[in-house]
C-alpha cells in the first residue's frame, strides 16, 4: 500500500514536501504499525508514539483528512493512497511531531484539578455512584488533541479560545461533586472568546478517537452558565 | 455593554431573539392567509391592532439583535488584529443604527399619512 507522508524539517527545508513510502500491510496492521515499518526504509522520518494502544494520546495524526490516534486506526480501514499530515494548525516541530504548547496552555488554563475550599477533610471526599456517573464520559480524554486541532475555531482563535479538549475537562471539574469552585469556574469562562467561540461545528466529537462528546460537554457548561447568571 | 463583550447573554439572546422570530414569522403567515387580508384598508387595521404593533417593534428589534450578534461573532473568529476588528464592529454597529432608525422613519411616517 502506498503512503504519501507530510516532511519537513524546520533547520534543513526550505519548505514542507510529501514522500511517498511503499509498505506491505499485514493484516489487522494499524496505521502506527505501517509507519514503524516506513522508519526501518527511512529512519529520518519522526513520529511521537508510545504505548500503541489508544491509551497515552502521544500519536495524534491526521489521515485522510481525519485526526486520529494512528495506533487504533486500521490501515483497512483507510483508502490508499494513505495520506499522513501532522495534527492540523499547530507548529511542526518535524515532520509528523507538533509543538502542543498552545494546547497545554489551554489545557493548564482551565484548571484541570480539584479545588475546595472547605477545610481539607479527615478521610477521602466521598462520592455516591449516581453522583460519579456524571463524570462518565468526561474523563477519560487522554489528551492526544485530535479534538482541538480539528476544531475551526481553535485554528481561527488558539490563543483565546480554550478548545474542545480543555472544555471538556472543564466541564468534568464543574460536574464533581467533590470540586467546591463550580460559580469560579464558570465565571472564569465567561466572556467571548474561552467558551462562546464554540460554534457547535462538532469535528472535535467526530474525531475523537476515544468516543468522548466535547460539543455536548461544551454545550452542558453553557446551560449551566445560564443558569448560574439567571 | 453585555451584547458588546459578553458571552453568555448574547448567546441567550441569539436563541430567543431566533426563536420569537420564528413564531413571530409562523404568526404573521397565519393572519395573511387565514385573515383575508386583500386590500390596503384592512392591511392598516390589522397595522393599527396594538398587539400586532408590539409583536412586530419586538420582531425588528430581535432582528437587529440576531444580526448584531451573529456578524460580532463572525468577526471575532476571522478578524484577530484588535484595531481592526474595532473599526469593522464600530462600521456594522452604525449600519444597523442606521438601518434602525430608517426602519423606525417607515413607521412613523405611515403613522401620519
Amino acid at each position: 500500500m502506498k503512503f504519501s507522508i507530510y516532511r519537513y524539517n524546520p533547520e534543513t527545508d526550505e519548505k514542507p514536501y510529501r514522500q511517498e513510502y511503499d509498505v506491505e500491510v499485514s493484516a489487522g496492521m494499524m496505521v502506527l504499525g505501517a509507519l514503524m515499518k516506513i522508519k526501518e526504509q527511512d529512519p529520518s522520518l519522526s513520529f511521537r508514539h508510545s504505548c500503541g494502544e489508544g491509551v497515552c494520546g502521544s500519536d495524534g495524526m491526521n489521515m485522510n483528512g481525519t485526526n486520529g490516534l494512528s495506533c487504533v486506526t486500521a490501515v483497512s480501514s483507510l483508502k490508499g493512497p494513505v495520506t499522513i499530515n501532522p495534527l492540523p494548525g499547530m507548529p511542526v516541530v518535524r515532520d509528523l511531531v507538533v509543538d502542543l504548547s498552545q494546547f497545554y496552555e489551554q489545557y493548564r488554563a482551565v484548571k484541570p484539578y480539584l479545588m475546595g475550599h472547605e477545610p481539607e477533610p479527615e478521610i477521602e471526599r466521598l462520592q455516591s455512584p449516581a453522583e460519579r456517573e456524571k463524570l462518565d464520559g468526561l474523563y477519560e480524554c487522554v489528551l492526544c488533541a485530535c479534538c482541538s486541532t480539528a476544531c475551526p475555531s481553535f485554528w481561527w482563535n488558539p490563543e483565546k479560545f480554550r478548545g474542545p479538549a480543555a472544555l471538556l475537562q472543564a466541564a468534568r471539574f464543574i460536574n464533581d461533586s467533590r470540586d467546591s469552585a463550580t460559580a469560579e469556574r464558570l465565571s472564569e469562562l465567561e466572556g467571548p472568546y474561552k467558551l462562546f467561540r464554540c460554534h457547535s461545528i462538532m469535528n472535535c466529537t467526530n474525531v475523537c478517537p476515544k468516543g468522548l462528546n466535547p460539543s455536548k460537554a461544551i454545550g452542558d457548561i453553557k446551560k449551566k452558565m445560564l443558569k448560574h447568571v439567571i | 455593554m453585555s451584547l458588546l463583550s459578553g458571552g453568555i447573554r448574547p448567546w441567550a439572546v441569539q436563541r430567543l431573539s431566533a426563536v420569537f422570530m420564528l413564531v413571530a414569522i409562523v404568526l404573521f403567515i397565519l393572519k395573511v392567509v387565514a385573515g383575508n387580508i386583500e386590500d390596503f384598508t384592512l392591511w392598516q387595521q390589522w397595522m393599527a391592532d396594538p398587539v400586532w404593533n408590539v409583536i412586530i417593534i419586538l420582531f425588528w428589534l430581535a432582528l437587529f439583535a440576531h444580526a448584531w450578534i451573529g456578524v460580532r461573532d463572525a468577526i471575532m473568529d476571522y478578524v484577530h488584529r484588535d484595531g481592526l476588528r474595532f473599526v469593522v464592529l464600530s462600521l456594522f454597529g452604525f449600519y444597523l443604527i442606521a438601518m434602525l432608525l430608517w426602519m423606525m422613519k417607515i413607521f412613523f411616517m405611515v403613522g401620519h399619512s
